[in-house]
């Protein structure tokens, strides 16, 4: 039977029907996880621009209620110095070389010092709808500096200018310890206590995961990897790299490895969109934010300055990309491995 | 900044049942709509800084979440049957015949009839959430429901 109605009259109609799809009780509440999540980063990004500009923790705490704090790091500091004590029988054991070893070239006055992360910090908790499990590294050095000029005395009597650079270096990276391990202790506190928060409110669900690895540690550098994984309905992952430059002392960024006004940014970004282009020719399923022209601001451009980084153990460089930083959150994180051919020519 | 931040956050929490809606109607599936309307209202907070105008937002928002829902049906497309074909339990009601007409069409024609008739948006908003210009969406809408009119008349 035909319907007498015109078309435009019936799909008029037809949004009473629409409006009939049923929204489940949990719509809500997924909506406010992707809020919260995306809030949560905003803040953690926040968070990063302002520590940098500090050089060291202490300067930014003056004053009666921030002493507690310095205090706090105080403890901390002490509880690493315990770490070493208990961690430097091990670590001599383990030979402080690497493959870039070609790279670190004649004199590195921090050479001699043993780098490693070592859990300082254990955090676990398991009901019914919440568990965490979290490791908190530090990183560690023990100075090995004896032994290094028992084993090449002639070395350390190169000349004194040497010395001196050696001595700078070690100050410096003190100072970057400091800074690092206090960084991430605030970090992983701060997911901690929001952690603990929700679970104590016994609302829905959620799950904290953090771990660390060693990632790059060679005769030159030293990166440190922090996975972080908070889960509300789906979860989020993200990563933290802390890498320090042993030449130097110094913690260093993506573009610190290059050349003043090189264009290691326009390589490095042209060479990771040729890569994803050519995933997404070979798999159908992958899918990346590059030429997309739906929403041409998500397009990947470039690499930011802060972008998470670490040397592969033959020099490349691999470029870490957090969940939705560059594909649809299905592409989960991914990382990109820039040949060493690619910046050699470039770098500092 | 904040502002805008806080405006998308009220915009979301306002209307997400129609986000759901949206989103349930490309892919025809709790789950995956609801993972569309968390996935979406993530971007939107993160993106809430590049809206460049307040009055925008509703709009905005409506093709962030369609340009998800898009996403998730490129991604996943072998799994879903086709259009129309295996209605949930839940959809068996109401004008079947419209129904089954409107799921039949390419999905840029029957987002077009979502937003104009079932989300009740002007011309002009469909535009701006589909970022094409106003006479492109007027004549493709006519010639979809030119469509959807003899689709109607050969079923009846």
């Amino acid at each position: 039977m035909k319907d007498p109605r015109d078309i435009e009259e019936r799909l008029a109609e037809g949004r009473k029907d629409y409006q009939k799809i049923p929204v489940p009780e949990e719509a809500r509440a997924r909506v406010e996880t992707g809020i919260m999540r995306a809030k949560a980063e905003k803040e953690e990004q926040i968070g990063k621009g302002t520590e940098r500009g500090h050089e060291k923790p202490e300067k930014q705490e003056a004053g009666g209620k921030k002493n507690m704090k310095t205090n706090q790091k105080k403890i901390i500091i002490f509880r690493i110095a315990a770490a070493v004590a208990a961690a430097a029988a091990v670590l001599v054991i383990l030979p402080n070389t690497g493959a870039v070893a070609a790279h670190a070239m004649g004199s590195i006055p921090v050479v001699g010092k043993l780098f490693q992360a070592v859990t300082f910090r254990d955090y676990r908790y398991e009901s019914n709808r919440f568990d965490a499990d979290v490791e908190v590294p530090q990183i560690v050095v023990d100075d090995m500096a004896e032994e290094e000029e028992q084993t090449s005395g002639q070395e350390a009597e190169k000349d004194t200018a040497e010395g001196q650079k050696k001595e700078e270096a070690s100050d410096e990276l003190q100072g970057t310890l400091e800074q690092i391990n206090f960084d991430i202790e605030e970090v992983t506190n701060r997911l901690i206590g929001e952690f603990q928060a929700s679970a104590d409110l016994g609302e829905s669900y959620g799950s904290l995961e953090i771990h660390h690895e060693t990632v790059t540690n060679n005769d030159r550098y030293f990166t440190l990897k922090l996975s972080i994984y908070q889960g509300a309905g789906s979860g989020f992952e993200s990563y933290k790299f802390y890498t320090i430059d042993k030449k130097t002392g110094k913690q260093i960024q993506l573009g610190d490895l290059f050349q003043e006004d090189s264009d290691y940014n326009e390589r490095l970004s042209e060479n990771i969109k040729d890569q994803m282009r050519a995933k997404m020719k070979e798999d159908e399923n992958s899918f990346y934010w590059v030429d997309y022209e739906d929403v041409p601001e998500w397009n990947f451009e470039r690499l930011k300055d802060d972008q998470n980084f670490y040397f592969d153990e033959a020099g490349n460089i691999v470029i870490s990309f957090d969940e939705y930083e560059v594909a649809p959150g299905y592409m989960g994180a991914s990382e990109f491995t820039v040949e060493l051919e690619v910046f050699e020519d470039i770098l500092k | 900044m904040v502002e805008k931040e806080k405006l998308v956050q009220d915009t979301l929490l306002k209307h997400y049942e129609s986000y759901y809606r949206l989103a349930y109607s490309y892919v025809h599936q709790e789950a995956d709509a609801l993972d569309i309307v968390q996935e979406g209202a993530y971007k939107a907070m993160l993106k809430a800084d590049t809206l460049r105008e307040e009055s925008y937002a509703g709009t905005w928002i409506y093709r962030i979440m369609i340009n998800e829902a898009k996403e998730y049906l490129r991604k996943n497309r072998k799994e879903y049957a086709e259009p129309g074909e295996i209605p949930a339990e839940e959809e068996r009601y109401g004008d079947l015949e419209l129904k089954e007409a409107v799921d039949q069409l390419p999905a840029e024609e029957r987002e077009l009839i979502i937003l104009r008739f079932y989300e009740d948006k002007q011309l002009s908003e469909i535009a701006e959430i589909l970022q094409e210009n106003l006479s492109t969406v007027k004549s493709r809408l006519y010639r979809t429901l030119r469509k959807l009119r003899e689709e109607l008349e050969v079923m009846a």
